[in-house]
């Protein structure tokens, strides 16, 4: 498989009139091609500011400060507004949370497919009236010819999110990333949208990089993690990795602060104390510090690197150092040994 | 959890219409039956969950059983005494009884007052205590719910999401309170906050034998934090069961297909799951379809769910369920 997206070393800070909010401070993330990959993290991790980075969206006062993303070889970072249009909805399509600001009220949905495929495809008003007719069939919207008519207010939330992502695929774009694409919907609709997504991925064979914090839509749409905390990646690798043989005390916290599945009885969840750190001024060390059990002076000092677990299993934490203590995890509890 | 089963809060055939204006010629008024007929009980110290997706009429219940919405018809009986038709002033003694902690922290909480303020405000009102007594309460309060007693002289927006929804449980808390309605406490937070939180409630409910009614839609907290719980479809309940019970052994097709839409956080079991999607949208409540109310988004239904709404009945221990096709 090839890499489709290279991002290499990001950093993108907020320049607040308080001083600067140091967002995503160095990441390196690789997307292949026909892959989806999740990445997870908190309110505030920097995740959606990293897609914003890749799609040359970061709105004012943020700034992508040092990096490349490497899209296809080139690099995005370099390129022109005017460059950036021809590549965004065309070759990298975005999917936002919120299906009920993200589409323009005042335009049909008719009006708002047509766009992209007229500036992207160079195609004529009834070529892309009937490609975008097989667009809305494509996600299942009945009786789309009267669909194209109505505006964004006469469809529900999950009809919504279906015109967007119909929208994304209209160019039938190599990249997809969906911010948080179904957090706004219901359980059964977020299903349906999640169906929908899986079946789009293996017929266009187009990658996914899907932004969440729910570790659950990650275990079904994805093959790989990438775990953020303030604005750093703590962990990464293959999706069994991450949930059946975790390095990181963040990653083992999160999975221990949601109910089990087969939880019997009335079982403790395990919260993480405390809160992730202010942007504003980072830690020296390692972010997640004040709230880790295993945490030694060498944690506040100094930034653990990435250590290799397996091939593609990678995680941020002095415990890995040969010179830490031994400490176990297992899915009831974690023990220093 | 209720050994005793005394009944705390009974709730028989509640309704609750909302009128809609209907476009720019008013011809007919209509009306939105956010709840069309629900009843159950909840017993001293237990929590009772209430799922269902939005538009489902899960919070309106919270609501109406507070009468922060006069209800339409039916009767809320409060620790034996009918609740239903007493006016605001008749309702004061049975508000310091019943409480409730908001969805939106942000939202619930006033801007303009300091964090001491808004827990004692209800102490305020129900005169319960003033000056240095008043000043206790509020730090026993804030120990209560895991802040600082400095905290007392700052403003919300000082606050994290996961802070502010304990300012909002120290409000409810203050009056010591018999019961509350927690509608959605968690959904705004983040997961490692959430599991904060939920201890919290836990705690406070083994210290204090509180009773709460326990609305969301994050059905795997629900099945964690609830004794009971009824799932609710467009205004009424469909089924209503023990947690473990509910969960292992669901009779609804509504209450089968909501659970097997959760996405678990285990690949393994994830692969073995069998999915039920469901079809369509939820209709709008405002014109519900006849019969029963999920038949339009059923794989089982059948040409009598069109014509009679099915009834609630038990399926043994408790387990309630309204489906035309239970065997």
């Amino acid at each position: 498989m090839d890499k489709l997206l290279e991002i290499k070393n990001l950093h993108t800070s907020f320049f607040t009139h308080v001083g600067e909010v140091k967002a995503v401070r160095g990441i390196n993330i690789d997307v292949y091609e026909g892959e989806a990959i999740g990445i997870v993290g908190e309110s505030g991790c920097g995740k959606s500011v990293t897609s914003l980075s890749v799609m040359g969206l970061v709105p004012s006062p943020g700034k992508v400060i040092e990096g490349q993303i490497h899209f296809k070889g080139e690099d995005l970072l370099k390129k022109s507004e005017k460059e950036m249009q021809k590549i965004r909805g065309n070759k990298i399509a975005m999917i936002f949370q919120d299906p009920m600001t993200s589409l323009n009220p005042v335009y049909t949905i008719g009006d708002q497919l047509i766009e992209p495929l007229r500036i992207h495809k160079n195609m004529d008003k009834e070529a892309a009236r009937q490609k975008a007719i097989e667009l809305l069939r494509e996600v299942r919207i009945p009786d789309p010819e009267r669909r194209l008519k109505q505006y964004p207010h006469e469809f529900s939330g999950g009809m919504r999110q279906r015109v967007m992502i119909a929208m994304a695929l209209s160019c039938q774009p190599e990249l997809v990333i969906a911010d948080e694409p179904t957090t706004a919907l219901d359980v059964t609709i977020q299903a349906q949208i999640l169906e929908l997504m899986k079946e789009l991925k293996e017929k266009f064979n187009t990658s996914i990089m899907l932004i969440t914090h729910d570790l659950g839509i990650v275990a079904d749409l994805c093959s790989r993690i990438v775990v953020m905390y303030a604005g750093v990646i703590v962990e990464e690798g293959a999706v069994r990795d991450i949930f059946y043989n975790p390095k990181h005390p963040y990653t083992w916290g999160l999975l221990k602060s949601i109910p089990k599945v087969n939880m019997t009885s009335k079982e403790r969840l395990v919260p993480i104390d405390g809160q992730p750190p202010d942007l504003l001024k980072p830690p020296a060390g390692c972010p997640f510090v004040p709230r880790c059990r295993y945490a030694m002076r060498i944690c506040q000092q100094q930034h653990p690197a990435l250590y290799s677990v397996s091939e593609n299993h990678r995680a941020a934490c002095w415990l890995l150092d040969s010179q830490a203590p031994p400490v176990e995890w297992d899915r009831e509890g974690v023990s220093l040994k | 959890m209720n050994n005793s089963k005394e009944v705390l809060v009974e709730v028989k055939d509640l309704k609750k219409y909302f009128p809609v204006r209907g476009g720019m010629i008013a011809e007919k008024r209509q009306v939105l039956k956010a709840v069309d007929g629900v009843s159950f009980d909840i017993y001293k110290g237990e929590t009772l969950g209430l799922v269902g997706e939005s538009g489902c009429g899960k919070t309106t219940v919270g609501r109406t059983i507070l009468k922060l919405y006069e209800p339409t018809s039916g009767r809320i009986i409060f620790d034996g005494d009918d609740i239903t038709d007493l006016n605001d002033r008749q309702m004061r003694p049975y508000r310091k009884r019943m409480q409730i902690i908001f969805q939106d922290p942000y939202a619930s909480l006033n801007p303009r007052m300091t964090v001491g303020d808004i827990i004692a405000e209800s102490i305020d009102i129900h005169k319960i205590a003033t000056g240095e007594e008043r000043k206790a309460m509020i730090f026993d309060l804030l120990d209560k719910v895991g802040l600082n007693h400095e905290h007392a002289n700052r403003y919300p927006h000082e606050f994290s999401g996961g802070q502010r929804q304990r300012i909002g449980i120290a409000r409810a808390l203050a009056v010591n309170p018999d019961f509350i309605v927690c509608d959605e406490p968690i959904s705004a937070l983040d997961v490692s906050i959430q599991a904060q939180v939920v201890n919290l409630l836990e705690d406070l409910q083994d210290e204090m034998g509180l009773t709460y009614l326990f609305i969301a839609h994050d059905l795997s907290m629900v099945k964690h934090i609830s004794d009971r719980v009824g799932v609710m479809y467009l205004g009424k309940i469909v089924e209503i069961a023990e947690s473990s019970e509910l969960y292992s052994n669901p009779l609804h097709p509504y209450t089968q297909a909501l659970l097997s839409a959760i996405p678990v956080p285990d690949p393994d079991a994830m692969e073995q799951q069998n999915r039920i999607i469901l079809k369509g949208d939820v209709p709008t409540p405002i014109n519900p379809p006849s019969g029963c109310r999920f038949r339009t988004r059923c794989p089982i239904a059948g040409d009598i769910c069109a014509e009679q709404d099915p009834e609630m009945k038990d399926y043994g221990g408790g387990h309630m369920a309204a489906c035309h096709f239970i065997k």
